[in-house]
């Protein structure tokens, strides 16, 4: 108690210390002056009064000294000193000042942003009760990969038989919402009834799903809101529990809204509403049988009960899998004995679930991984800037610097002093560039919704841990720039220096080494991140350059789902017939066509085909990808007929002849010709699809992609509900966006349209993720070029005005402006040389052992 | 000693408590003033006492000392503590004195 009162009246002291020296003064004053009183009364002559109340006092400066360190906390204040000097200092050359911090805000911003990126995508975990215990359930699958998809019945039995504490199994699916008069696409999850259970999330309004929720099929049309889906559409409003809104034209109940800032457990990608899972035959047409063994289809997490071993849970579910396995293939004639032993030789994996399980963290890991280490070095070499900035400045201090030392102040001191100023430097540096990562992770999240694996809604910005984080980058940054200046203009021979000889002498020579040696360091830096932005660059320009098989311009595409309102199959086609209809009527428009997939929106449709006269080696098949296309697709696309025709329109409707358009990879790889025309394909022991064209290979699902086996199928075979529009038209196709949806609403205004873009827009969404590499890598190689440029005009710059006296003396002697030109050129080129040559040789060495990091260790054994 | 000098005197000034320590202790503990002071901002720290500027006997601004309730504690607590060292003290010197 009594040491608490004294911490905190040393607290205030500390803080009212002037006033506090001030009475003590008048207080020691007073006791002096009486004590005078006393000795002049006793008899004694005005000046031996004094003298002896002195002397009776004692050393005054001592008890003050003695005072202030009890009253304050001496420490704080010296630290609170260094500080005051330090803003002194900066302020006293202000543009030293707004330069050193600027490079460390664009240095400290630029590793801010990319960290709070990699924070959201590959860190944090999932807002959920105990994360560490959550677990994906995969299976090994026979490709040697991992499939997470499994059927209902699985689910069931892990659920019963397996060790887990306990277990969820979720699918999500774009669908639209009604909601008064708007319908929105949105994403919704079906999730069995234990998935708030599991993940120990709770409801903010209302409640959340029980296990009764899902046990009836269809008797439990309710739904869950993810919260910031519920500020946005329904404008948070707590009335909307008891209210019906509709998922694919089907009534649900909302029941409540999810805990704050949980979105379900795909990053990235936020799930807006969740239903039980037992509804979606309701919603989603040929969801019927969605417990059949036969449909592998169903994500799974687990919760690991805390005393049961990760691998004791994992043997048990092996078991529970194994089991299932054997009652399903262990006795079937229709697969073969290589085929059967396969998939019985499959196992049960599971992968720590605590991040959840993301698309973009897959794509995005490395190159985010790269740009970390990118923003590192262009921070380095921002470090590097400043630590010059900072030796500079220390010339110009030498003779300050020499008369404290001179004076008795420690080393120890004043290299603190002097890293307080760096240490400030740093974090002012560091306050900007948090500053600056909120408007860029902001424009970072707008390149990331484009991307169709992230939600609308995904928004990353610098949290509690990202500022941490950057304060202690800031922290390192300047130690690694403030040390080495500090302890530098600290060690100094006293006598040249406070004579100025180092200013023109030997003293600065080492010195001036050092700054060589830092602008080196940032040249050798500066080159990986320029040639790397050039390889990014390089490459994106190539993939703009490839030949797509189809042509560019003047497409306009946008993609409907009627079944997302509840239409039935054949509503649907009748609707993209109407639509057809009604978009061909339009003025410039020069052909109309649909397609389910194969225009670069990254879906894929495949499918097993029989191929007649070929005959699959074992294990292996015919996996073509499919799509379903309306009339005039070649023609729209323009993707060039080799052989054959296209579709015309009595390929369509019931009972037309059944045919199909396959591409020449196709050709090539199943029927060894391109005279395939007349051939047949097909889906089982038959073939019965009579090929009618041959067209040329075209890119489907992305442009990074080789050319694949394409089977076109007349619409409706193979489509599923969600079609996409293509127009070709006269001028710039953005300009009938606004009549194509007209047209849409026209039909059914509940309709949403999504993917409303022209192709050259598509190819830019698509190529988004080198896009965004490419901007950013050129961005910071350009940046670092700038601040190495700095570098070198900083040190050029010091070392004429070092030299100046020896420039005089060179001129009198007759040297002419080219000699000293000459000179001062060759410093800072040598300078450059140096580096080039360094970051040229790191690169080579670099290449060629990166390479033999990947050497299988079968082919360097086989070298031998 | 500050203490029982603010117990006996009432407020005091940081001189005048000098004077009587001085005198208590018949001039036998000639302690530097000066000292005095970081002694009494410990015990004001402590909340023993207070501090108030005031007018002296001879109008003099000065700084007056008052003991608090806690520093009336502190220093019953205080005397009892010395009372019982001293006892034992004593005690052991009656002992030692009976031994030889």
């Amino acid at each position: 108690m009594k040491a608490l009162r004294r911490l905190w009246s040393r607290l205030t002291g500390a803080l009212v210390g002037h006033r506090r020296a001030a009475d003590l003064r008048d207080e020691m004053q007073s006791h002096i002056e009486m004590q005078t009183e006393d000795n002049l009364r006793t008899g004694m002559s005005p000046a031996e009064a004094r003298r002896q109340a002195h002397l009776k006092f004692g050393n005054v400066e001592l008890a003050k000294e003695e005072y202030r360190d009890r009253r304050g906390l001496p420490a704080m204040e010296t630290f609170a000193r260094d500080i005051r000097y330090a803003v002194r200092g900066l302020r006293r050359s202000p543009e030293f000042t707004l330069v050193a911090i600027l490079t460390l805000a664009l240095g400290i911003g630029a590793n801010t942003a990319i960290y709070s990126f990699l924070d959201v995508l590959l860190m944090r975990s999932l807002p959920v009760d105990a994360p560490e215990q959550l677990v994906l359930v995969g299976v090994s699958s026979q490709q040697g990969q991992t499939t997470t998809r499994h059927s209902y019945p699985l689910y069931e039995n892990l659920r019963t038989d397996a060790g887990f504490a306990d277990l969820f199994a979720e699918y999500s699916w774009f669908t639209g919402m009604t909601f008064g008069e708007r319908t929105d696409r949105v994403k919704v999850n079906f999730v069995t009834g234990s998935y708030f259970k599991v993940l120990g999330v709770d409801a903010s309004v209302g409640r959340t799903f029980t296990l009764e929720d899902d046990q009836t099929n269809g008797d439990h049309f309710v739904a869950v809101l993810e919260h910031g889906f519920w500020q946005r559409r329904f404008g948070g409003s707590h009335d909307i529990v008891g209210r019906t809104i509709r998922l694919a034209d089907q009534p649900f109940t909302v029941i409540g809204v999810a805990a704050r800032g949980f979105s379900g457990t795909n990053i990235g990608m936020g799930d807006a509403v969740w239903v039980p899972l037992s509804t979606i035959p309701k919603v989603r047409a040929g969801y019927d049988d969605y417990q059949s063994a036969g449909m592998s289809w169903l994500q799974m997490i687990a919760r690991l009960s805390p005393d049961v071993p990760a691998e004791d849970a994992r043997a048990a579910a092996d078991v529970v899998y194994r089991r299932a396995l054997q009652q399903r293939f262990g006795e079937s004639k229709s697969l073969t004995p290589e085929r059967r032993q396969r998939l019985l030789a499959t196992e049960v994996l599971l992968e720590p679930g605590g991040r959840g399980r993301s698309e973009l963290r897959f794509r995005y890991e490395k190159p985010l991984r790269i740009l970390m280490v990118g923003v590192g070095l262009l921070l380095l070499i921002a470090c590097a800037n400043v630590a010059n900035l900072l030796l500079a400045k220390a010339v110009v201090r030498q003779r300050e610097i020499a008369i404290r030392l001179a004076v008795g102040a420690s080393r120890l001191k004043l290299v603190r002093q002097l890293l307080t100023e760096s240490m400030l430097l740093s974090l002012l540096g560091g306050a900007c560039g948090a500053l600056l990562a909120w408007p860029s992770t902001y424009a970072l999240s707008m390149v990331l919704r484009s991307d169709p694996a992230a939600g609308e809604s995904i928004l990353i910005q610098p949290d509690a841990r990202v500022l941490a984080f950057t304060a202690l980058v800031s922290v390192l940054a300047a130690i690694a720039f403030g040390l080495l200046p500090a302890l530098r203009s600290t060690h100094q021979d006293l006598s040249l220096a406070l004579k100025g000889v180092s200013r023109s002498g030997a003293g600065g020579f080492s010195r001036w080494h050092l700054r060589d040696g830092l602008v080196v360091g940032q040249i050798t830096l500066t080159l990986p991140l320029l040639l790397g932005a050039v390889l990014i660059v390089q490459t994106l320009r190539n993939l703009y350059e490839t030949d797509l098989g189809f042509a560019r311009e003047n497409v306009l595409q946008a993609s409907v789902n009627p079944m997302s309102v509840g239409y039935s199959r054949d509503e649907t086609t009748s609707f993209f017939r109407r639509l057809i209809q009604r978009v061909r009527a339009e003025p410039g428009i020069v052909f109309a066509t649909i397609a389910n997939a194969g225009g670069l929106l990254g879906d894929e449709y495949i499918r097993v085909f029989s191929v007649e006269g070929h005959q699959p080696a074992p294990g292996e098949g015919v996996f073509p990808r499919v799509s379903s296309i309306g009339s005039d697709y070649f023609k729209t696309l323009g993707v060039p007929l080799v052989r054959g025709r296209g579709f015309e329109e009595s390929d369509y409707g019931e009972g037309a002849p059944k045919v199909a358009v396959v591409n020449e990879a196709m050709a090539r790889q199943y029927f060894e010709t391109a005279q395939v025309v007349g051939r047949k394909l097909g889906y089982g022991k038959k073939p019965n699809i009579d090929i009618v064209g041959v067209v040329r290979g075209s890119k489907y699902s992305s442009i990074r992609e080789e050319p694949r086996p394409i089977v076109y199928l007349p619409y409706p075979a193979m489509s599923f509900g969600g079609m996409t529009i293509y127009l070709r038209t006269t001028g710039n196709p953005a300009e009938w966006a606004r009549a194509l949806q007209r047209e849409v609403r026209e039909i059914d205004s509940r309709l949403p349209v999504f993917n409303l873009k022209t192709m050259t827009a598509n190819i830019d969404d698509s190529l988004r993720l080198e896009r965004f590499l490419a901007g950013l890598t050129s961005g910071f190689s350009l940046l670092a070029l700038l601040l190495t440029a700095v570098g070198i005009y900083g040190v050029t710059h010091y070392s004429v005005r070092q030299r100046t006296h020896e420039m005089g003396i060179r001129r009198a002697i007759g040297a002419q402006d080219s000699d000293i030109l000459t000179l001062v050129l060759r410093g800072g080129l040598t300078v450059t040389a140096i580096g080039v040559s360094i970051g040229v040789a790191a690169a080579a060495c670099y290449v060629p052992a990166r390479r033999a990091t990947q050497v299988d260790p079968m082919t360097a054994l086989r070298h031998e | 000693m500050v203490l029982k000098t603010l117990d006996m005197m009432g407020p005091q000034h940081g001189y005048g408590i000098a004077r009587r320590i001085e005198q208590t202790s018949g001039d036998l503990l000639a302690i530097n003033h000066g000292t005095l002071y970081p002694v009494l901002l410990k015990l004001e720290q402590e909340g023993a006492i207070a501090s108030k500027w005031g007018v002296s006997d001879n109008n003099r601004k000065a700084k007056f000392y008052r003991l608090t309730k806690t520093g009336r504690r502190q220093l019953a607590s205080e005397r009892r503590q010395w009372e019982q060292t001293t006892e034992i003290i004593a005690a052991f010197f009656a002992a030692s004195g009976e031994q030889p």
